[in-house]
């Protein structure tokens, strides 16, 4: 079980320290003035009782002489006027009371009772003593002539004194009471008015805790705690700049991130349309490729048997095969473009040398490339270089790049064929024309699928062979790229990883 | 002082005919108690209660007021007295003899004072001052208290004096053979003045010896003891008519009966009662010759 800490706050401190210190300086005080007054009093009945002792003794000295107890009487009556004056007696020479001031005079010629009249009889010299409650004091009165005639013995009373005392004490503690008192009401004003500033600071921290940032604190002072306020209307003033920037970022992250979520589904729905659009094309080139294939087949059969039919019926034939490979080799783009997209694509990669390839892809394109009166400046083969690639795909993605560049190149230009080798581990191949170029936004829109330029209506195609190239190229860990300027020609290029060189 | 039997009309007509032409007490309509002291204030205060209640069941009498009257000496009492002036002195013994004599008044009553009703005197000496009886004593210093002092001077000096002694001052007793004495001032003087050899007897009431020597029983001896007489008596002037001395004598004697009365006895030095004088101790007192002594003053 664990003890809680007691906490009080600074009023409640202040005023216990202010109090404390009232009591200790003025219970200090009173406890010195009380005990000086006390040792004055005591004092003051020393003397009084010395005063009596004396005076009472010397007026005793006739009466003891004569014998005289009516003037014994009197003197001792005389003694005891003073009310502190408890015991007053005159003893014989053997200590027997003479006269005690009183007419019964009970002690009449009695020993004296005590141990101290005793020794003052016995040693004959004087006696002082202090008791509880009395000062007792003795003497033996002689005659002037030196001869003994009896003692004095007196007890003087200290309840006056005490009494005198105990008032004393009495009207300081009410004193100090009062003095306490008032302290402590002054204490509390001052702690009241010290902390005050403080407590409205605290409401305010709190408000501005609690989320209240209107919060506005006086400042109308010049010490520490007017330059307090002061720092918290600042703090509050900043918190509520610092709030409305969080706030304000808060609602455009909000909206972004409405956005973002907006953009996923759409990416989502763009994701599941093209994945539809890839199953469909997949689907449907299947599903074309079969009776095209036999129209194809049926075609071809007919062009076998071409003697038996007039140039008519053969000239139709050609077109329908031409049609049909033209209508074949766009399915079969459509076909890939759908296994890329729908990643059913499979790549085999493999050290493939560039030159092979090459060769392959010049051989099939030397005829068209004849026919447009195009130069082809070969910088590639014969260096032996193999890169990591899929060579089918690699073979594609060139002869798509080869096909292009006759395609696009004006009559009579030039197809120039550059291989570089970046970084020490790329190969970079480049195949450039001398076409017309490509604007910013044909350039733009160059590797999108099925965009074909305005311009180039006229050139046979589908649109979707650069795709088709650029994410074969990606999928073989390569980067296909396109520098092109109107007028000028065009540079496509492509890099694979540099298995090796000559 | 004997009883009177009267029939209702009888007392009536008396009573009448005593507010009618009798003078009854010093002052008309008053009566006034006398006593001895210097200090009048003191001693007014102590007698007007009694006057006053003594007046309240006289008024039969016409006495509606009561008065005190203080003189400083017995004759000066005792020319008030034969003036009328005072009706009633209450004192000792003694000295109420010396005014009864001198005024031509007579005893009443006897007071009670602080339980005493009667005392004698006696004269003791030290065991071994060789002093037996009175005779003794001639040559020999004597101590007596006060002149005034009833049992500490008049009584017991009185006494001497009957059997044959003389008095003379201190001093001149050796020529004499005369006893020399002295006033000591007071009882306590007078036993340690004689214990401390500084006379060879004292004289005081034998009580107040008994109890001042009481632890002194193997020093002293008493070689002589005086006659009995009333402690404090009440005197009444002559002339006062015997209807109203019977009707105060009758009101003294029956006051301790009744709380009233006995609260004015109570403050009145403690006095327990008044009653009769015995007939042998009134017989005492009026044997003392007083003048002897009373030359002496």
């Amino acid at each position: 079980m664990g003890y809680r800490r007691l906490s009080f706050s600074i009023r409640a401190k202040l005023v216990f320290f202010t109090v404390s210190i009232i009591l200790l300086v003025g219970g200090g005080i009173s406890w010195f003035d009380a005990s000086v007054l006390r040792g004055q009093l005591i004092d003051h009945f020393e003397a009084a009782a010395d005063q009596v002792d004396a005076s009472t003794s010397a007026a005793l000295v006739d009466a003891l002489y004569f014998l005289d107890i009516p003037r014994l009487r009197g003197e001792l009556q005389q003694a005891q006027v003073n009310h502190d004056v408890s015991v007053a007696v005159a003893l014989d020479t053997q200590g027997r009371v003479l006269s005690d001031g009183s007419t019964d005079n009970p002690l009449w010629l009695q020993t004296f009772p005590g141990s101290i009249a005793q020794r003052l009889v016995d040693t004959r010299q004087p006696v002082h003593e202090r008791q509880a409650g009395k000062i007792i004091k003795g003497r033996p009165v002689h005659s002037p002539g030196g001869g003994l005639l009896g003692f004095f013995y007196m007890e003087y009373s200290t309840g006056n004194l005490e009494q005198a005392s105990a008032e004393a004490q009495q009207q300081r503690l009410l004193l100090a009471i009062a003095f306490i008192s008032f302290g402590g009401l002054l204490a509390w004003l001052l702690a009241w008015h010290a902390t005050k500033p403080l407590t409205c600071m605290l409401s305010a921290v709190r408000e501005i805790g609690s989320g209240n940032l209107d919060v506005t604190l006086s400042t109308d002072r010049s010490d520490e705690i007017g330059a307090l306020g002061e720092s918290i209307n600042a703090m509050a003033s900043n918190l509520r700049r610092t709030t409305t920037s969080i706030e304000r970022l808060n609602a455009e992250i909000a909206e972004r991130e409405q956005t973002e979520i907006r953009l996923i589904e759409a990416c989502d729905d763009a994701e599941k349309a093209n994945t539809a659009k890839s199953d469909f094309l997949s689907h449907m080139s299947h599903e074309l490729r079969t009776p095209l294939n036999a129209i194809l087949g049926f075609g071809q059969i007919l062009e076998m048997d071409a003697e038996s039919l007039n140039d008519e019926q053969n000239e139709s034939i050609r077109e329908i095969l031409v049609a049909g490979d033209h209508l074949l080799h766009l399915i079969n783009e459509v076909l890939d473009l759908a296994k890329i997209e729908s990643s059913k694509l499979e790549i085999f990669m493999q050290a493939v040398e560039v030159d092979e390839v090459m060769q392959q892809c010049l051989s099939l394109i030397v005829v068209q490339a004849e026919q447009r009166q195009l130069s082809i400046i070969d910088n590639i083969s014969n260096r032996g270089y193999v890169v990591q690639a899929d060579a089918l795909r690699l073979k594609q993605v060139l002869l798509n790049l080869l096909s292009n560049a006759v395609k696009y190149n004006r009559v009579q230009g030039t197809i120039t064929l550059d291989a570089e080798i970046i970084d020490g581990q790329r190969l970079r191949i480049s195949i450039v024309d001398t076409g017309k170029g490509l604007t910013e936004d044909e350039l733009a829109r160059l590797f999108k699928p099925f965009e074909r330029i305005e311009s180039d209506r006229h050139v046979e195609g589908s649109g979707i062979g650069l795709v088709i190239s650029q994410r074969l190229t990606g999928l073989m860990a390569g980067n296909m790229g396109v520098n092109s300027a109107v007028g000028t020609g065009s540079e496509f290029w492509i890099e694979f990883e540099l298995v090796n060189s000559l | 002082m004997g009883d009177f039997h009267m029939s209702k009309l009888t007392k009536l007509i008396f009573k009448f005919s005593l507010l009618l032409a009798i003078p009854v007490a010093g002052h008309a309509g008053s009566i006034t108690l006398g006593s001895l002291s210097s200090t009048p204030g003191s001693e007014t205060t102590i007698f007007l209660p009694v006057a006053s209640y003594l007046a309240k069941g006289l008024a039969d009498f016409g006495i509606t007021d009561a008065r005190v009257r203080v003189a400083r000496s017995h004759a000066e009492m005792a020319d008030l007295m034969k003036q009328g002036e005072v009706d009633l002195f209450i004192d000792s013994s003694i000295s109420a003899l010396i005014v009864q004599r001198q005024s031509g008044g007579h005893f009443l009553a006897r007071r009670w004072k602080k339980g005493i009703s009667e005392y004698h005197s006696v004269i003791f000496v030290r065991k071994e001052s060789g002093i037996s009886q009175l005779k003794d004593l001639g040559g020999h210093t004597m101590g007596f208290e006060e002149p005034f002092s009833s049992s500490g001077y008049l009584l017991p000096a009185s006494e001497m004096i009957r059997s044959g002694l003389s008095l003379v001052p201190v001093g001149q007793q050796a020529q004499s053979m005369g006893v020399g004495y002295r006033f000591t001032g007071a009882d306590e003087n007078t036993l340690l003045w004689v214990l401390h050899g500084r006379l060879d007897a004292g004289a005081m009431a034998g009580n107040k010896l008994a109890k001042l020597a009481a632890s002194l029983q193997d020093e002293l001896k008493v070689i002589y003891q005086s006659r009995t007489i009333p402690y404090h008596v009440v005197v009444v002037r002559q002339g006062l008519s015997i209807l109203l001395q019977q009707a105060i004598h009758q009101r003294l004697l029956e006051m301790h009966n009744n709380s009233h009365g006995q609260q004015v006895l109570e403050a009145f030095e403690k006095t327990g009662r008044f009653d009769d004088i015995p007939a042998n101790v009134l017989r005492n007192l009026q044997s003392i010759q007083l003048d002897p002594v009373l030359e002496r003053q």
